[in-house]
């Protein structure tokens, strides 16, 4: 054999093994080998994230686009669906295709399936629509003659009834029917042909802690419904929306109109004395208030046969903090009644409380504002009554503490901090004195369980009687709701939150200013906001 | 008590003659099996429906710790003792090996384990790391004493094990094997222009056929891919790949790990490499590449020829095992059931792991005479 070298001779245990150098060789081998999976690896490394692009590829010619939530997750979709469909005239037998279909899809109605099978005037028929690739192949595997099914679309809504006012539904055939499916269905349509998602100024973590919150609170406090909406109050933009009953969008057509009902921006009440630091804002605007003056709020006011009083009676001099802090009809009507009509409407309308709130929902409905006829109106207007808006409205126009007096619309996108549109109301002044009295309304007075402590919350409570049906206030329905800023001392959150018919006991400041303060507390961290941590129970 | 004293201390005395650097980086590869495990443990016991989400991480640290004791057990055997140890694990684990593909349990479209209930235990893993001390013994010999027929038996031992690997069937381990044979060969003295004239032969052979004989490519694509979904299952480790860029999307936040089979064990770097990133799969490969730095370079000034042979084979064994494993996972090489030494979930692979490390530091341990220069405390370090 010619394959051993001449230094095989030269080997003894004195001497190295002869390989040393086929070592090397070898090692040089190995190491070009490590060197490729290295190469190889950084590559792949830097060729790009995979999931961020294939899917808005796949989705392109969609008849709607996906709607995403800030951060975008996924809130609605598009998914492949099938409609179970046949042709009457190849059907021989309709009761006996009946009978099998129905042992298949035990929900299908019998007499129905049977009308459809055997209406012979038309070529084709549907006999259930949506259903998923599973229930297609189950429908496939009867071999009935006639019996076909049709490829389709279905909106799915994957958080199930997170958000589910916010987004609304379509029906079946994609037609949109509410939430922002309807109010924003040019764009999600135009989403889809492009393969683009929908990017909603909701953040899903603000949205879920807002519904249990409310959830919980509604339940407790036997209310018929409740909502709550989250404004970051510098953008405009809605970072969670509720309505209390919720319900499924997945199983939209299933669940009662109380339920589907939008009541954020769908729902408009006399809001009460959520109303009335607008009123001592626009009496310190126009020079009928100074921060300084005392009232004295202790006897009723008479406005021809209207009695206004307080709650509690209010004995002594006040100033204007404390005719917050203890909502005091009697002032906030006086103060109205210095403004006048025509300052207080003009005030109203650049507060956005005489129109609809702008969010982009299939319902945004406009207030009610009766004109004002004499001073019975006006001081109704500055304690709340006699205008009805919605908590949308209502959340669009307390931004005015947030922008140092100018109002900024509500929206529900995403907005770029240059397209913020500023409407002054108020001068800035004005607006800081008017929230530190919110301040004092949250820290000693009707507001106290809105507070989080380390947060600095500032608002006010309402609570306004119901209109019975026979036109006149009912004592025993309440609608109970908090309207707030936070954190006071950098202004840019707004939060609202409203209970419907709660209650004669149930008081704004008993029912919705625990439930704000609940929801603060677990949001807080999400907005990167501090809180101190709750006290220890003693 | 002074026994005890004595034993310890001629423990402690062995055990600082072990070479630091290759124990340094056995403890790094154990560690991070572990930790890598906790990444793929979920989405495994998930896909089998396993309740306990760390099961297999589990399971992975019980197997580290008794890969521990196997690698420290083999290290405190001498030369002579491995050899002899070595051979007699050869000789029961081939015939366990066809008896795996006779009777063992078909798992996947291949018979390759036992099943003992709590653990089953895949002979090939075992016979690998004692194969090549045998083929190290015998190629020895031949260095010594040219008439001696070392190469014909090692090459007929080759035949043997990969036909029973084969009959698994278990083409990855087969190569495996050829692939260390082929080193030990040439570091024995034979001519490089016979192992790569062989080795040119082979691969035209299998290129012609694959291509020129339509049925038998089928059947090799079928062959390459019994489990079938095989490009699906690279191609997600490739997304994964990717997926964990520069910096990883961070330990336990990994997504397309749930969409890989075997995440756990034949495409645990894809897993690495989501959740760690570059960090994960350069440092792998530097890592194995370290070994072989740091083995073959003390291998290259080893007196003994067995005792080179045996460490340079099995040093190869554990970074070409690695080699394969990270190339299928890079979509370099077809996809096979390959583990990763030492990180992949496995009992069996870890203790054929663990024996040939721990071979590996008996062999490269300091002792006098061993090496080249009579100052052996220059490789201590």
């Amino acid at each position: 054999m010619t394959v051993f070298s001449a230094d095989v001779a030269r080997f003894d245990v004195e001497t190295p093994a002869p390989a040393r150098d086929r070592i090397r060789l070898l090692a040089l081998a190995v190491f070009a080998l490590l060197l490729l999976l290295a190469g190889r690896a950084v590559q792949l490394a830097f060729s790009g994230d995979p999931l961020a692009g294939p899917r808005a590829a796949q989705l392109h010619g969609l008849p709607r686009g996906d709607i995403v939530d800030r951060h975008g997750v996924l809130l609605a979709t598009t998914v492949r669906a099938y409609a179970l469909t046949a042709e009457p005239h190849r059907v021989a037998n309709p009761e006996q295709t009946a009978d099998r279909l129905i042992a298949a899809f035990p929900t299908l109605d019998r007499t129905t399936l049977v009308r459809r099978l055997s209406d012979r005037s038309r070529r084709l028929v549907y006999l259930q629509r949506g259903l998923d690739e599973e229930q297609r192949a189950r429908a496939q595997a009867l071999t009935l003659v006639g019996v076909g099914s049709v490829a389709e679309h279905r909106r799915s809504y994957p958080q199930g009834a997170l958000a589910a006012h916010a987004l609304g539904f379509t029906d079946i055939d994609l037609n949109p029917l509410a939430g922002v499916e309807r109010g924003l269905d040019e764009e999600i349509r135009s989403a889809g042909r492009e393969g683009r998602t929908l990017r909603l100024s909701l953040d899903v973590r603000v949205q879920y802690a807002l519904e249990a919150e409310l959830d919980a609170a509604a339940r407790a406090a036997n209310a018929s419904g409740a909502a709550a909406i989250i404004l970051d109050g510098r953008s405009g933009e809605t970072l969670a929306l509720a309505s209390w009953p919720a319900f499924d969008p997945n199983l939209a057509g299933q669940a009662p109109d109380a339920a589907r009902r939008d009541r954020v921006a769908g729902d408009v009440h006399e809001l009460g004395s959520t109303l009335k630091p607008f009123t001592v804002a626009m009496a310190l605007e126009e020079g009928r208030a100074r921060p300084a003056e005392v009232f004295d709020l202790s006897q009723p006011l008479l406005l021809g046969d209207t009695r206004i009083e307080d709650q509690e009676r209010i004995v002594g001099l006040v100033g204007l903090r404390e005719l917050l802090t203890r909502s005091s009809n009697i002032g906030a009507a006086r103060l109205a009644l210095r403004l006048g009509s025509e300052r207080q409407r003009a005030y109203l309308e650049r507060l956005g409380l005489t129109q609809a709130s702008g969010l982009e929902l299939g319902r945004d409905q406009a207030p009610l504002a009766p004109p004002v006829r004499g001073e019975r109106d006006v001081a109704g207007l500055g304690i709340g009554y006699g205008l009805a808006a919605t908590p949308a409205s209502l959340a669009g126009a307390y931004t005015v503490f947030v922008n140092g007096g100018a109002r900024v619309t509500p929206t529900l996108q995403l907005r770029d901090a240059s397209a913020v549109e500023r409407t002054p109301v108020f001068s800035e002044p004005v607006a800081r004195q008017v929230l530190s009295y919110m301040r004092a309304v949250v820290t000693q007075g009707t507001g106290r369980a809105a507070d989080v402590p380390g947060l600095a919350v500032a608002g006010k409570t309402g609570t306004a009687e119901k209109l019975a049906d026979d036109a006149s206030y009912d004592e025993q329905r309440n609608f109970s709701s908090f309207a707030g800023v936070f954190p006071a001392n950098d202004p840019r959150y707004v939060i609202v939150v409203a209970l419907d018919d709660t209650r004669a006991g149930d008081r704004g400041g008993v029912v919705a200013a625990p439930v704000a303060g609940r929801v603060l507390r677990r949001i807080a961290p999400m907005l990167g906001l501090a809180v101190e941590p709750a006290a220890a129970r003693r | 008590m002074t026994a005890v004293a004595e034993n310890v201390a001629a423990a402690m005395h062995r055990m600082r003659s072990y070479d630091r650097v290759l124990l340094t980086i056995a403890a790094v590869l154990i560690g991070l099996g572990i930790l890598f495990s906790m990444a793929s443990s979920p989405v495994a016991t998930a896909r089998i429906r396993i309740e306990e989400a760390f099961y297999f991480a589990g399971r992975q640290t019980a197997y580290a710790a008794l890969g521990i004791v196997v690698m420290l057990a083999a290290a405190a055997l001498e030369p002579r003792q491995i050899r002899r140890f070595a051979t007699i694990l050869a000789a029961l684990f081939l015939p366990l090996c066809a008896l795996a593909a006779w009777i063992g349990p078909e798992v996947k479209g291949a018979q390759r384990w036992f099943d003992f209930g709590f653990f089953s235990l895949q002979p090939s893993e075992i016979l690998k790391p004692a194969l090549i001390v045998v083929w190290a013994w015998m190629l020895g010999e031949t260095m010594k004493s040219p008439r001696f027929p070392g190469r014909l038996v090692s090459l007929c031992l080759l035949g043997l094990a990969a036909a029973a690997l084969l009959a698994q069937p278990d083409i990855g381990q087969s190569a495996l094997l050829a692939l260390c044979l082929g080193p030990m060969l040439f570091l024995s003295g034979l001519a490089l222009r016979w192992l790569l004239g062989g080795a040119v032969l082979a691969g035209f052979g299998a290129w012609a056929v694959y291509t020129f004989y339509p049925h038998v490519r089928v059947r090799i694509d079928a062959f390459l891919n019994p489990e079938g979904d095989a490009a699906y299952q690279v191609n997600r480790a490739l997304d994964a790949i990717a997926a964990g860029g520069v910096f990883g999307r961070g330990p336990g936040e990994g997504v397309i790990k749930r969409s890989l089979p075997d995440a756990h064990a034949d495409f645990v770097f894809a897993v690495a490499a989501e959740e760690f990133g570059l960090l994960a799969s350069l440092g792998l490969v530097l890592l194995f590449g370290a070994l072989a730095f740091r083995g073959l370079s003390r291998a290259s000034r080893l007196n003994m020829p067995f005792e080179q042979l045996a460490a340079a084979g099995l040093i190869t064994l554990l970074v070409s095992q690695a080699a394969i494993h990270i190339a299928v996972n890079l979509s370099l090489l077809p996809a096979k059931g390959m583990t990763l030494p030492f990180i992949s979930f496995g009992g069996s692979s870890m203790i054929g792991s663990a024996l040939a490390l721990g071979f590996c530091l008996s062999l490269l341990r300091n002792r006098p005479g061993a090496f080249l220069t009579s100052d052996s405390g220059r490789f201590a370090s």
